[in-house]
């Protein structure tokens, strides 16, 4: 019955769908044939030895293209911003530092620009349109290669704002970097300046040029193909380095105005001085008159930028007296209170008269010395070895380059030719015949305050604490109690004398050579002293140029200047006064300043 | 044996990733780092600079004269120990 039914629902089935097939018997499988692998593999091997083969070709004979055409693609140079070092006083203040300014530049070949952009770029920048049409090549100007022209240099943050903000197509502000000093023409002399593309022109911008400009940097990298960078390859920079002057802001700004105020006040010419620390030869302070302003190098003049104290020589004068005393002692043919007759004030050597300004009669060393007795030091130095005044003056360094370090320095002039010749050594042992710089007579006077020991003169922080003896001590020791004379009521600078402390110094007024010779209207006036006398701490040459108002001599013109910058400087570096102190019955004397 | 050089390439692999990435975030971090210190040492330059111009002598002294009255002692008066 149930197959019955089974048979039933079969047939009903098959009336609906058919009858049911069997499926078909799988037919016999081909078997695959062997050689089929073998030549896919065969196909596989040869692409893979063609590409391995062109690979090594290609490495082989073409690696330096490749590797430059990768590098093309992945490896890119990006520069490192550098600022210039800074220079620094040996305090720490700032003599010259770079600040960011900005620049705006375009392509004169990319950049399309109208009028009317001009126009408003000139009303942000401050500047004629027709200027800045005439500096992007709008007429010409601009040669067919040129793919860079700046519009304006050196703006400020807010003006470049202002150009962003006019978003002028094709015209770009970018950042570079500008040279501030801030003690202006006060340092200009030894700190120097920069030219536009902050290279150094004078000074110690120019002398320390390498170091404080550094190394542009670059560093090499990797990037991926969004641009990021992977990996640093390789980092160039040799940064910048701050300098440190030996120069003390506070002396130089004093001596600045002291000079320029003698300057103006004797209608000279022009006018130098040099400050020395005794202990280390450090340059204290520097100061030329004229001078210029490095931060304004449009209004600068020619005789201002000269570093005139060491690139002028000048023929010293009696200011070297006091080293032919110095050769006289060595020499031992006088001592202090050898006499001297310097009468009737004048003598003959050979055709030349060589004279006192009035008869002092008979003088003792210390007071030829005192009076700068030509006709004293010319005797003295007749009666000495014919190269005693010479050697003497060769150890102390005049006619000598000093090495400062400072560019421009002149070397001068000091030659034995005219030895043989009286004459010859009788101009020498008073300052003729001879030429050094200011720089160079503040060296043999730095000599003279170390007790016979030299000392190299250094414009960097960091001096020679040590020196080498070249003169002996007690010879040396006795020129300097000498030459405190000078600044006494009897000798020729008592202007020169500073309040309050000890001095030792000498004076010096020389014709200057004109066209027909020496020339009677036109002098130098100087003055070269240390002080405090007993243990010194500064030495000071001060040179006036051509003073043409009132008085010409050194102890009238440059001693007075002596005078006040010793008194200032020494309060400033804390020198306590050494003059002989008040007597007892009159405690707490005011000293007038 | 071979399951585990498999292992050992795949986790060397995943780990140089991770340091290569590590490195160019710690580049990236060291870059934003030195235009900090760019940033920075241009900020203090230029406040050297306001000061230098502001608290020089040279600008102290005229205005010490000109616009308080202060000047010199005419007379000092050494204390002598």
């Amino acid at each position: 019955m149930a197959l019955s039914r089974g048979r039933k629902r079969g047939r009903r089935r098959e009336r609906r769908t058919g009858p049911l097939r069997e499926p078909p018997p799988p037919a016999a499988a081909k078997p695959l044939a062997a050689w089929r692998h073998y030549v896919v593999l065969a196909l596989l091997s040869f692409a893979l030895a063609g590409l391995a083969a062109r690979a090594g070709y290609l490495v082989a004979t073409e690696r330096e293209f490749l590797q430059d055409q990768g590098e093309a693609r992945a490896v890119r140079d990006v520069a490192i911003p550098v600022h210039r070092g800074m220079i620094f006083d040996r305090n720490g203040e700032p003599l010259a530092v770079s600040a960011p300014m900005h620049y705006v530049w375009l392509d004169p070949h990319l950049a399309r620009l109208q009028d009317e952009d001009f126009q408003r770029l000139g009303n942000a920048l401050g500047l004629a349109p027709e200027l800045l049409a005439r500096r992007a090549g709008v007429d010409g100007d601009v040669p067919p290669r040129r793919r860079f022209a700046y519009l304006a240099r050196h703006l400020p943050p807010a003006t470049a704002a202002r150009v962003r903000e006019l978003d002028i197509d094709g015209v770009q502000v970018a950042r570079a970097y500008h040279r501030f000093y801030p003690a202006g023409e006060t340092a200009a002399h030894v700190v120097g300046r920069t030219d536009i593309d902050d290279v150094g022109q004078e000074g110690i911008e120019l002398a320390l040029n390498g170091p404080l400009t550094g190394t542009p940097g670059s560093k090499r990298v990797l990037r991926d193909n969004k641009g990021q960078v992977v990996k640093v390859l390789e980092y160039r920079r040799r940064p910048t380095e701050d300098v440190h002057l030996a120069l003390d802001l506070r002396l130089q700004f004093l001596a600045y105005r002291e000079l320029k105020a003698a300057v103006e006040h004797h209608g000279a010419m022009a006018g130098s001085l040099v400050l020395l620390s005794v202990a280390t030869g450090e340059v204290l302070a520097l100061a030329n008159l004229p001078s210029f302003n490095p931060n304004d190098w449009s209004k600068r003049g020619v005789a201002g930028v000269r570093n005139r104290a060491v690139a002028d020589l000048y023929e010293p004068g009696s200011t070297v007296k006091p080293f032919t005393v110095l050769a006289a002692l060595e020499a031992g043919t006088h001592d202090v209170d050898t006499v001297i007759d310097t009468s009737p004030g004048y003598f003959r050597v050979g055709r030349k008269t060589i004279e006192d300004p009035r008869d002092r009669g008979p003088l003792t060393v210390a007071q030829v010395l005192a009076k700068s007795s030509q006709v004293g030091i010319a005797k003295m130095a007749l009666e000495m070895a014919p190269d005693a005044v010479f050697n003497v003056f060769q150890r102390a360094g005049l006619g000598d380059y000093t090495g400062c370090g400072l560019p421009g320095e002149a070397i001068g002039a000091l030659n034995a030719a005219d030895l043989d010749k009286p004459i010859g050594r009788a101009v020498l042992a008073y300052g003729y015949g001879l030429t050094a710089s200011p720089v160079q007579l503040a060296r043999a006077y730095l000599l003279l305050a170390n007790a016979g020991e030299r000392k190299d003169i250094a414009v960097l922080r960091g001096g020679q604490e040590a020196g080498e003896r070249v003169f002996a001590a007690h010879h040396v020791q006795a020129v300097t109690t000498m030459m405190r004379g000078v600044l006494e009521p009897t000798g020729t600078a008592p202007k020169g004398k500073p309040q309050g402390y000890s001095a030792a110094g000498k004076t010096g007024t020389v014709r200057k050579v004109g066209a027909a010779g020496y020339d009677d209207t036109a002098h130098v006036a100087f003055f070269a002293g240390f002080a405090p006398a007993a243990r010194p701490r500064i030495v000071l040459v001060v040179v006036i140029n051509q003073p043409r108002r009132g008085p010409i001599g050194g102890g009238e013109v440059a001693a007075p200047v002596f005078a006040r910058v010793v008194e200032r400087a020494l309060r400033i570096l804390g020198v306590p006064p050494n003059a002989d102190p008040p007597a007892a019955d009159a405690p707490g004397k005011g000293v007038p300043a | 044996m071979g399951l585990a050089a498999y292992l050992g390439v795949a986790v060397a692999g995943v780990q140089t990733a991770r340091q290569a990435d590590q490195v160019r975030a710690l580049y990236q971090q060291l870059s934003d780092n030195r235009r900090v210190e760019d940033d920075h040492l241009r900020e203090y330059r230029l406040l050297l600079l306001e000061r230098a111009t502001f608290a020089g002598t040279q600008s102290v002294e005229p205005v010490a004269a000109e616009q308080l009255g202060m000047r010199f002692p005419e007379q000092v008066v050494p204390v002598w120990p």
